[in-house]
């Protein structure tokens, strides 16, 4: 009984102090925008299937790059189906799953293609962790239907995504099976940016805030470097090449070293 | 004539050998009979009276006649050329007459001199340019020196040709600025070879004015590319001609009456072409006239050659902007994607990515070390002391100043637009009122005057045109008025606005929101522009299938905000850029009002300037709506100024063209004196030089005498007929006889 008591009076004081917390954070930030168009959303593509593994994830991540960037973050998540007439008040979406991935049709190939060639960016996350997951596999597969012209590709070491906040020399999420990202380009951005190593996996947090999944192989510090990738996807989507502007480069170099 | 005495048969030796037997038989036969004459005096008497009368018969026997043979002196010519080209209307430096009087003077001056020449010679008196036309004295000294050439060689062989009699020499007055093969003989030295002049006599050479004290400075040529890239120094490369100084110069370099870079030139005697390399660095776009002078100096012989006028077109090669966005936004995303792939856009952008109010610390609370940061500080030193004016157009973008750049270095904003520059303020939660510009530098040259407490409106709106708006060429995103209206009615909505209040006196809200709240506005602020777009979901169009009118409205914007010319209100172009002297350039206005609409009726008036500074206005008439023309006289060569005003109602706007007029003037480019020529002239052809003014007494020289020459008329008239001739004989016949008698002799 006093254990429950506790645990109980211990929660509430957990999810009254996060809460606060939260509160408190956001209300410091002063007027957060014009309007919700102005907000970065977390947009979760469903589909028939498995589409919401980690339903914790992104508001997870968000709230990170909230506290840590300058982003105007939304941090309530949304979902969208990619025949929505509203996916395109969204320029961000992920996609993620565990498990098989259907085979989008001809209108979700469009809507996509057609998202992505006009500003939009896709994140795909393969919740198994796996370096072959179903998941990658077959999302790779549909989106080569897509996109019939490009052809998948791992993203290099200097690529935008692993300097536009941090500089990072490591690919990892709750996993790190696979030590790469990979991603479709068009033009002069890559739109589309594949993980294996269910990057929300660490990044959901339950609703009392504790982390939902342990992080393997490399504990609480690979969860850090996690949230570092998640963050730079997030800017990365935001601003792009920004950070291969000439002014950056000396600097960037600099601190390679 | 010319009378000589002639035997009018041809007899044959032999006949003559007989006949000379002849008398010498007779001689001896007489010789012999007078041996019987008692003394030697009286035979001698006897017998030279005997010889006498044999010599006068052989003489008639030889048939003598009187040939009369006509000889002719012929006379021949001394033409006297005058130069009669426009270099000859400048000053007989340091006479201040011109060249041309002071010949005119002098041969007035030296008339009797002129007349001993007539005594065996023509007198012959030519004007000359391009060739030579005869005249009289008194016609000489009316002629106006406005031939537009020089040719002495070819003025020379016309005075040859002129009549069959023979050149005996020339009289040549001329300050020697030659256009033609002589000076480029001369030039090329003896390797030119000799002219061939077509007078066999010496040339005297007389030039008006002293090449030694003359003293002028002249910019002859400039040789530029004709086009220039605003913001880019360009180079233009100026020949200067100079003579009988001693001194440093200044080569100024000016744009409507401003100097914009000047250099510094030594002369010196002994030298007379120069070349100065100026640089500068045109600010606007446009064709600009530009011109380099020397200013004259106090004793220089003309003033009038010092400058030269010459077109520059300015293009735009890129145009610089500078993006400094507050927070990594979609907005802040798709405008930086649309100008980094304009080519004809240079961007720099600044994002702040992390503000002081952010977590510098990780999951574990552990400080985050800068070297695992992309992060760079931002250059506010750089951006706003120095580097401002490197750029065309500044865009603050939902961008708070306050944590980052002091409230002072708004100022150098305001100074940014003041000199031109353009500038744009986009709206957000960080922006406009809420971005801590009420009461700064930067409210004095929005559009819009700000509320004091930050308003925002959140929702769904479509933004309307206003009147202003439908013609202004930031929004015109179809040419067509109607098609433009349409589009706009069909943009996709955007979201949320920050509450402007209205437009300031001079500024046009272009736009508005729900209530009549601008949403677009714009301004014109001393020499720059300045738009405010107050809402940040503009991103909405690029991504919502709406890209093309996104792309097309910020193209206006920049435009609008560079000046680019297609976004002027008052337009003048030529339809040319040349023209041949004599014709009449058509100059065509297109004129709108502030709200640029079409303007009708307004008074338009087009200043036009010629090469030599005349000043002539022009009324154009007003041909459609908003298109006014009018016809130009163009009597000079050069480069032609015209500067329209364009007025109604208070308004009044410039603009400027330029256009050259061709058909250069060579005789008054290089005006000095060219001495070296006309001594050159007069040592080939055995002549002298001589300076003017002098003295006629003091001019030697010398001619070759006519030429005379025998007739072709002959007259014979035979002697042996006449009776007068056989007196001689009886008479000397009857003396001997009656000689005998005397002396009593058989």
């Amino acid at each position: 009984m006093d254990l429950l008591t506790r645990s109980n009076r211990r929660g509430f004081l957990r999810i009254a102090f996060g809460s606060a917390c939260a509160w408190t954070l956001f209300r410091a930030k002063g007027a957060l925008g014009l309007g919700e168009a102005s907000k970065f959303f977390w947009v979760q593509v469903a589909y028939n299937g498995g589409w919401n593994p980690r339903p914790t994830g992104g508001r997870g991540l968000l709230l990170e790059v909230g506290k840590r960037t300058s982003v105007d973050v939304a941090l309530e998540s949304r979902r969208i189906r990619l025949t929505d007439p509203h996916v395109r008040n969204y320029p961000f979406l992920c996609i993620s799953g565990a498990g098989d991935f259907p085979p989008l049709s001809r209108e979700e190939g469009q809507a996509l293609r057609s998202h992505l060639t006009s500003g939009g960016m896709l994140f795909a996350d393969d919740a198994s962790g796996e370096d072959n997951g179903r998941f990658a596999r077959e999302l790779k597969s549909a989106l080569s239907v897509i996109f019939p012209d490009k052809e998948w590709r791992r993203l290099p070491s200097d690529h935008s995504v692993l300097r536009s906040f941090y500089l990072l020399d490591r690919v990892v999420g709750r996993t790190a099976s696979s030590a790469f990202l990979e991603g479709l380009d068009h033009e002069d951005r890559t739109p589309v940016i594949l993980s294996r190593n269910d990057l929300l996996g660490a990044c959901a947090r339950d609703e009392f805030g504790a982390w939902e999944y342990q992080v393997i192989p490399g504990g609480e510090s690979q969860r850090e470097t996690a949230f570092r990738l998640g963050i730079n996807i997030v800017l990365y989507a935001l601003t792009v090449n920004y950070k291969k502007d000439q002014i950056h480069q000396p600097f960037i170099l600099q601190r390679k070293r | 004539m010319k009378k000589s005495l002639v035997f009018l048969h041809s007899y044959a030796s032999w006949e003559l050998a007989v006949i000379a037997l002849c008398v010498l038989a007779f001689l001896a036969f007489s010789g012999y009979g007078l041996g019987r004459v008692n003394t030697w005096r009286r035979r001698t008497v006897l017998f030279v009276l005997r010889a006498a009368a044999a010599g006068l018969c052989v003489f008639v026997v030889l048939q003598p006649g009187i040939e009369t043979l006509k000889v002719t002196t012929v006379r021949d010519r001394i033409a006297v050329l005058v130069d009669s080209s426009q270099s000859m209307t400048l000053p007989a430096y340091p006479e201040k007459k011109s060249r041309f009087e002071v010949v005119t003077a002098f041969l007035s001056e030296a008339s009797g001199l002129l007349a001993s020449l007539a005594k065996d010679h023509d007198i012959e008196y030519y004007a000359f340019s391009a060739g030579a036309q005869l005249l009289s004295l008194g016609g000489l000294a009316s002629v106006a020196p406005q031939g537009r050439t020089t040719d002495i060689a070819g003025a020379l062989r016309d005075a040859a040709r002129a009549k069959d009699q023979r050149l005996a020499g020339v009289l040549l007055f001329s300050d020697g600025d030659d256009h033609g093969e002589m000076n480029r003989a001369v030039e090329s030295g003896p390797a030119g070879g000799r002219i061939s002049l077509g007078s066999p006599g010496p040339v005297y050479t007389f030039c008006p004015g002293n090449q030694r004290t003359f003293k002028d400075i002249a910019v002859v040529e400039v040789k530029s590319a004709g086009f220039g890239f605003v913001k880019t120094p360009l180079e233009i490369l100026v020949g200067v001609r100079a003579q009988g100084y001693s001194t440093r110069v200044p080569v100024l370099l000016k744009k409507e009456g401003e100097i914009i870079a000047s250099r510094s030139l030594d002369l010196t005697p002994d030298r007379r072409d120069y070349e100065v390399r100026i640089s500068f660095t045109p600010q606007e776009v446009g064709k600009g006239i530009y011109v380099v002078e020397v200013p004259a100096l106090a004793d220089e012989a003309v003033a009038g050659n010092n400058s030269l006028s010459f077109i520059v077109n300015v293009i735009r090669d890129k145009t610089r902007i500078l993006q400094i966005a507050g927070r990594p936004s979609w907005d802040e995303r798709f405008l930086r994607q649309l100008l980094k792939n304009d080519p004809a856009i240079d961007l720099v952008s600044f994002m702040i990515l992390r503000t002081p109010s952010s977590i510098v610390a990780d999951l574990r609370n552990f400080p985050i070390p800068v070297e695992d940061l992309s992060l760079i500080p931002f250059p506010v030193v750089d951006i706003f002391e120095k580097g401002l004016p490197e750029f065309d157009v500044l865009i603050l973008q939902n961008f708070d100043y306050r944590p980052y750049a002091p409230f002072m270095y708004m100022n150098f904003v305001k100074a940014f637009v003041d000199k031109g520059g353009g500038f744009v303020m986009i709206g957000g939660d960080l922006s406009f009122s809420s971005g801590g510009y009420p009461g700064s530098p930067i409210e004095d040259v929005l559009p819009n005057t700000l509320e004091r407490t930050a308003t925002v409106s959140e929702g769904e709106f479509h933004p309307a045109l206003t009147p202003a708006g439908r013609d202004h060429p930031v929004m015109r995103l179809d040419p067509d008025r109607k098609r433009n209206e349409a589009i706009w009615a069909s943009l996709p909505g955007l979201s949320g606005f920050n509450r402007l209040l209205g437009p300031r006196p001079g500024a046009w809200a272009l736009a508005e929101g729900p209530g009549g709240a601008p949403v677009v506005s714009v301004r014109e602020v001393g020499k720059g522009r300045t738009l405010a777009v107050a809402t940040d979901s503009l991103w909405r169009w690029a991504f919502s299938g709406a890209e093309r009118h996104y792309r097309r409205f910020w193209g206006n914007a920049v435009a609008w905000l560079v000046k680019d010319p297609s976004g002027r209100r008052v337009r003048v172009a030529s339809d040319r850029d040349t023209y041949q002297k004599g014709e009449e350039p058509v100059l065509e206005v297109k004129a709108k009002d502030p709200s640029y609409r079409a303007l009708t009726g307004a008074r338009v008036e087009i200043e036009v300037v010629s090469p030599s500074r005349k000043s002539v206005v022009v009324k154009a008439e007003e041909k459609e709506e908003g298109r006014y023309e009018g016809r130009i006289n163009t009597g000079e060569a050069g480069v032609y100024l015209a500067r329209v005003r364009v007025q109604k109602e208070g308004m009044s706007e410039t603009s400027d063209t330029a256009f050259a007029v061709e058909g250069r003037n060579p005789e008054l480019e290089d005006i000095s004196l060219n001495e070296d020529l006309l001594k050159e002239l007069a040592a080939q052809s055995g002549g002298k030089f001589f300076r003017l003014p002098a003295r006629p007494g003091d001019i030697e020289m010398a001619f070759p005498p006519p030429e005379q020459f025998r007739s072709a008329e002959r007259e014979k008239k035979p002697l042996w007929d006449s009776p007068w001739l056989y007196l001689p004989i009886v008479f000397l016949f009857s003396l001997e006889w009656f000689l005998r008698r005397s002396w009593d002799l058989p």
